[in-house]
């Protein structure tokens, strides 16, 4: 029998998606197709689609200062609490989390308040992209993003950013990180802080627009506190304040339609968290139809992991605090570990 | 052919590449979606079904992986887990899945590509990217400088 054989390419394809991503990173050496399919979009929402959910949790970025220098670091094991990773971010400057999609983060390098740079970065591969243009965006983005975000145009084939803008002058948190999903950017925002608002930034048309949002009775509407992605669906968080703590995240099945908002989780929290006014969260789930995990971020150190399973219709809590404590949540991020090179069409 | 059992199974015969007969049960072949639209599509009532891309000797595995997995049902998961362990033990080598593989993903069975796929995978998990070349004929297309910045690139990835 002959010792070799030829590899039809989608028979590649099945056995790349397998293997643990080092290995995969390994192998870009192999051969041109090997390295170029390997770092594609398309390889990374295939691998996302054909691994079990529990092998895509999310991981956290956190950017901690230590011996006078800044450093990024990764929380590999959600829960664990001291399960740091060094991951190896090119600069002792100060830096900021824009945002982060496909596996990529944007990270905006600071001087004296002013952002100098932004960099598209894969914390896996290590590979770096310096985005061009940074000149507009500086003056206007400040240390702390003024509700800048980042994410991916389908149209394009390529990572933008987008801004709240001018326009939306009364958005209650002005720093928070608009969330992708369908090419869009996606921010909650209260006008005149009686309603919280839904707006949407697509990023292909590089135009605004109004995403229904989910109406309930009365003041009840008040209690809305962020705004949140689930797999491929959008959610609102929503947390009521009587003798126990009650808190419920709502999904819009599909998306664009307003009667199509219903109850996704709902659970009481402990009582340890005191703050909710500066709750803002990140729903970083991987499959919505039999369970998945979902981070949430509060002000400060706290983090609250929940865990749910659908089949058994179970919701587990369990809260750790960050290694290092900082007050403004953009000092972390979320991602998922992907190969995905930052360049658009990578060759 | 369309030929009735004792039972009252519906047998149809399928022939391989190389020009062997396999006589087996409708309910077993149609695992494979890409037979089981042959006979919806009425292609078995004149004859037996060729299968040009299927050697005797791989599609003999095929319906043995068919014949066990429709004879289980669920309760027997751990059974069926063992079973298809040794099943691709005895594949042997690399050759043997790959064609197992590529005879699977023709017929369109997901559970035994998902298998053999598998065991592909954790076989090269830990090899080296000049093994995985000589494992399937594959080419080095790198210019020496491109392979030089792939290989800065990852460098890490063989710590």
């Amino acid at each position: 029998m002959a010792n070799t054989v030829t590899l039809p390419w989608e028979i590649v394809e099945e056995i790349l998606a397998l293997l643990p991503s080092k290995s995969i990173h390994r192998f870009r050496q192999v051969s041109k197709s090997w390295s170029s399919f390997s770092v594609s979009l398309e390889f990374h929402r295939f691998r996302t689609k054909s691994r079990p959910p529990e092998t895509n949790l999310p991981k956290i970025l956190e950017r901690s200062i230590v011996n006078d220098g800044y450093v990024i670091e990764s929380l590999d094991n959600l829960g664990g609490g001291e399960d740091h990773v060094r991951v190896c971010f090119p600069t002792d400057k100060d830096v900021c989390f824009v945002g982060s999609c496909n596996g990529l983060v944007c990270v905006a390098v600071c001087h004296v308040s002013r952002v100098v740079e932004l960099v598209v970065w894969n914390p896996f591969t290590g590979t770096c992209r310096k985005l061009q243009d940074i000149d507009d965006f500086g003056y206007r983005m400040r240390r702390f993003g003024n509700g800048f975000s980042f994410g991916y145009d389908s149209v394009a084939d390529d990572y933008k950013l987008g801004t709240t803008g001018n326009c939306l002058r009364l958005i209650r948190q002005e720093h928070k990180v608009g969330l992708f999903l369908n090419g869009a950017l996606h921010w909650l925002v209260w006008i005149g802080c009686v309603k919280p608002k839904i707006i949407a930034f697509d990023l292909a048309k590089e135009k605004f627009y109004d995403v229904p949002e989910l109406v309930l009775l009365g003041d009840e509407e008040r209690n809305y506190k962020s705004l949140g992605v689930v797999g491929e669906y959008l959610c609102m968080h929503w947390v009521s304040r009587g003798n126990d703590v009650v808190d419920k995240v709502y999904v819009m099945k599909e998306y664009g339609n307003g009667e199509s908002w219903v109850p996704f989780i709902s659970y009481t929290s402990s009582g340890c968290v005191d703050d909710y006014v500066h709750f803002v969260c990140d729903f970083i789930p991987q499959a919505v139809k039999d369970g998945g995990y979902m981070i949430l971020h509060f002000s400060g150190d706290l983090q609250h992991i929940l865990k749910w399973d659908n089949a058994e219709e179970t919701v587990e809590s369990e809260e750790f605090f960050m290694h290092i404590r900082f007050s403004n949540h953009l000092n972390t991020m979320p991602y998922t570990e992907s190969l995905t090179s930052p360049y658009p069409s990578f060759s | 052919m369309s030929i009735t059992t004792e039972n009252n199974e519906k047998m149809i015969t399928l022939m391989s590449s190389d020009g062997e007969e396999f006589v087996v049960e409708e309910a077993v072949a149609a695992q494979s979606q890409t037979i089981k639209h042959l006979i919806e599509d009425g292609c078995s009532t004149e004859g037996s079904i060729p299968l040009p891309n299927v050697t005797g000797r791989v599609l003999s595995e095929v319906i043995q992986y068919c014949k066990k997995h429709s004879s289980s049902d669920d309760k027997e998961e751990k059974e069926l887990e063992a079973w298809d362990a040794e099943f691709v033990k005895a594949a042997d080598d690399h050759v043997a899945l790959t064609d197992l593989m590529m005879a699977a993903n023709f017929l369109d069975i997901k559970g035994l590509l998902d298998l053999v796929a598998q065991t592909l995978a954790n076989m090269i998990t830990g090899k080296s990217p000049e093994e995985v070349r000589r494992m399937w004929n594959i080419k080095n297309d790198f210019t020496p400088e491109e392979a030089e910045k792939v290989r800065k690139e990852n460098q890490w990835a063989f710590e």
